[in-house]
């Protein structure tokens, strides 16, 4: 592992999204859409809004990450430039680690804009402390991104890759999925502090052993 | 050939006999569970437990279908070798079917035992989660053409997919769950069986397992056939 | 400089390369000729630790490439058909980034000034030519200064004018003793830059080729392969 090759390939997607932003506007437009969808299918006034809507807001998430994450390695193998980046002499798992880095600021500029967009207009109160809710939000979104990185650079070489990818990272993060809405839940319903204090401990836990069997395993996806 | 051929139809017909009477026991023979068991009065588990019999075989298999293909998808990755590639997806196909087996028994237990189908209860969650893994290690395998590429890219989530064993088994003892224990805090046995109880339990654990081999050996036969027409081979 | 001893790789039950053994000296300009499916980008990928060779050794300035890839990659520069080259940078911001990843501090100024981009240095690749994007291409395969160049059908999809300045630029690069190994489908295009080269049909090198001779006895070489 090589910081320095991490960051500069973490720093080039960066430019070059902000040139095109072909991504960014898709993936926010995306969680603009959805939001006011699930906002239109809901009764406002509704008791069970507030027990449902951080479910929501975490689904919204999920799936605009998804459309952010099938782009990270294809584009690279479109192009071809997957290849020259393969014959430098960086290890192939740095590459891995910089569109997980990548990934990762990509959803969370887009959480910073649907977040609030979504307390209008669920005409939502955060009960239990915000920054709270922003460590659930953010541990899950790194979970989602590793394993998200992972699958979406194994699923390159098949065939309707996009659908497979999905079919594949949901079941694997669906202890992550679950946890975050159950803690989601928690911080947004009850004011007290720390109540998820023992997802979050889980979390982690199987996060760090996806990130472990992905390192290890990602050099498998780029040898032929 | 022929002569081998009766042996294995006379073994077979000798275990489907045992299993059948193994289940005839476990619901017909067995007694209710014991008086200081029950949750309430007319609680249905007095009977109902006897469903364990029957969900606790299907998970081992499923467990045992899960370690196969995680063994077999490290060898593969090791020796490249289209061998481990066969048996790995083998056993994936038996283990969804296994799976499906666990889920339906889930709900039944379920239902009997919490009032619905389905309620979310951890072991419930994460057993449908192995069965959606198996789902996605099959449908990632038809989307690939080359054999190489397909056995190598399968092999890699056969090992992330095995990480829902681990999470399954320890699911209802770090989450809330109402789902019965083997064992509880102190190590010991909630319900223990009795000597009927662990005869029925062992006759249709041989007789499951037995059926799980005997479904791999014609599943890596039938693919190994298809491999030698696909080549051209004679 | 590069040697290749018995080199085997077979896709499932494709053979691509079927014991094929080479030998490129320093500063010779070698030259990989056959038709389409002969194996030639086969071989490549494999000299460029892209691919991994089913049996056999490649060895690189005196350096296994399965034992220590990372060494060999930073000896070996590829220029390829594709100029591994992002559209939505600058020629510019394209090298500095392979820069870094080579570890290197490289004259990028003198670099593109050697390829004739000095000018444009600051334009988005997007925007450029086809021939451009090769040329930027080869100081992408420069930066780190490697003793050997592969060049893998350099010129496919290149008009006659990009294709003189090409050659114009590799010779330069001849002259400051650069080993050269040149994969093409055109015989003029190695005869053009190499002496020396091999034949490669069905995975296997069929002849060693001097390319010094003159052009008809070495087509009728090639003729005879296609029949």
């Amino acid at each position: 592992m090589n910081p320095r090759h991490i960051l500069a390939v973490t720093k080039k997607d960066i430019k070059a999204e902000l040139r095109g932003k072909e991504t960014l506007n898709f993936m926010f437009l995306f969680s603009f859409i959805s939001l006011l969808m699930f906002n239109f299918a809901t009764d406002p006034y509704s008791p069970t809004l507030k027990d449902v809507a951080p479910g929501f807001l975490w689904f919204v998430f999920i799936f605009t990450g998804m459309l952010g994450l099938s782009r990270a390695f294809l584009k690279e193998k479109e192009t071809g430039t997957l290849e020259g980046l393969q014959l430098a002499p960086l290890s192939k798992e740095d590459i891995l680690y910089a569109k997980i880095i990548y990934n990762l600021l990509l959803m969370l500029a887009i959480e910073a804009v649907a977040f609030p967009l979504f307390i209008v207009l669920f005409n939502y109160e955060i009960q239990g402390s915000v920054a709270e809710a922003l460590i659930v939000l953010t541990l899950g979104n790194i979970g989602f991104v590793i394993v998200g990185s992972f699958m979406s650079a194994l699923v390159m070489s098949a065939r309707s890759r996009e659908l497979v990818l999905q079919i594949i990272v949901l079941p694997l993060l669906l202890p992550v999925i679950i946890l975050t809405i159950i803690a989601l839940r928690k911080v947004m319903i009850f004011a007290e502090p720390l109540l998820t204090i023992g997802e979050i401990k889980l979390v982690v836990s199987y996060v760090a052993i996806m990130a472990v069997l992905s390192s290890l395993l990602f050099e498998y996806i780029l040898e032929e | 050939m022929r002569f081998e051929r009766k042996y294995a139809v006379a073994l077979l017909a000798a275990l489907w006999a045992m299993v059948l009477y193994a289940m005839y026991s476990a619901l017909f023979r067995l007694g209710p569970l014991k008086e200081e068991l029950l949750r309430f009065e007319g609680d249905p588990m007095r009977h109902g437990y006897k469903i364990f019999f029957f969900s606790m075989e299907t998970a081992a298999i499923t467990y045992l279908a899960f370690t196969v293909l995680l063994v077999a998808s490290i060898l593969y990755l090791r020796s490249k070798d289209m061998k481990w590639d066969v048996i790995g997806s083998s056993s994936a196909k038996i283990g969804i079917v296994f799976t499906t087996i666990l889920l339906v028994n889930g709900a039944i237990f379920s239902k009997v035992g919490w009032g619905a189908y389905w309620n979310w209860d951890p072991r419930q969650t994460t057993s449908l989660m192995l069965w959606f893994i198996l789902a996605a290690y099959l449908s990632l395998r038809t989307a690939i053409d080359s054999d190489e590429t397909r056995a190598r890219l399968s092999a890699i989530i056969g090992i992330f997919g095995f990480v829902g064993v681990p999470l399954t088994h320890v699911s209802a003892t770090i989450w809330v769950s109402n789902h019965p224990q083997l064992y509880n805090q102190a190590g010991k046995a909630p319900f223990s069986l009795d000597k009927a109880g662990v005869s029925v339990f062992m006759m249709m654990m041989l007789g499951v397992l037995v059926l799980y081999l005997y479904f791999m050996w014609l599943t890596v036969k039938i693919e190994r056939l298809n491999q030698k027409v696909l080549s051209g081979e004679r | 400089m590069i040697r290749v001893e018995n080199l085997t790789k077979s896709f499932n039950r494709l053979t691509a390369l079927d014991g094929v053994s080479l030998h490129v000296k320093r500063g010779e300009s070698f030259a990989l000729l056959g038709p389409n499916g002969a194996g030639k980008t086969t071989l490549v990928r494999i000299l460029s630790t892209l691919l991994r060779p089913t049996s056999g050794t490649v060895a690189i300035d005196g350096i296994d490439i399965l034992e220590d890839p990372v060494e060999a990659k930073k000896r070996i520069g590829v220029v390829s058909h594709n100029p591994f080259l992002y559209d939505e940078l600058t020629a510019l911001e394209n090298l500095r980034f392979y820069g870094e990843l080579y570890d290197c501090e490289p004259e990028i100024t003198a670099l593109l000034k050697e390829v004739n981009l000095e000018d444009r240095a600051r334009d988005l690749v997007g925007t450029y030519s086809r021939g451009m994007k090769q040329r930027l291409s080869i100081a992408r395969a420069l930066l780190h200064d490697p003793p050997i160049l592969i060049l893998d059908e350099p010129t496919s999809g290149l008009d006659m004018t990009s294709r003189k300045d090409f050659y114009r630029l590799l010779q330069q690069l001849k002259s400051r003793g650069k080993t050269f190994l040149l994969t093409t489908h055109y015989m003029e295009e190695a005869k053009e830059l190499c002496t020396r080269g091999v034949l490669l049909n069905k995975g296997r090198v069929v002849s060693e080729l001097d390319l010094t001779r003159p052009e008809e006895e070495l087509e009728g070489i090639f003729a005879g392969l296609e029949g």
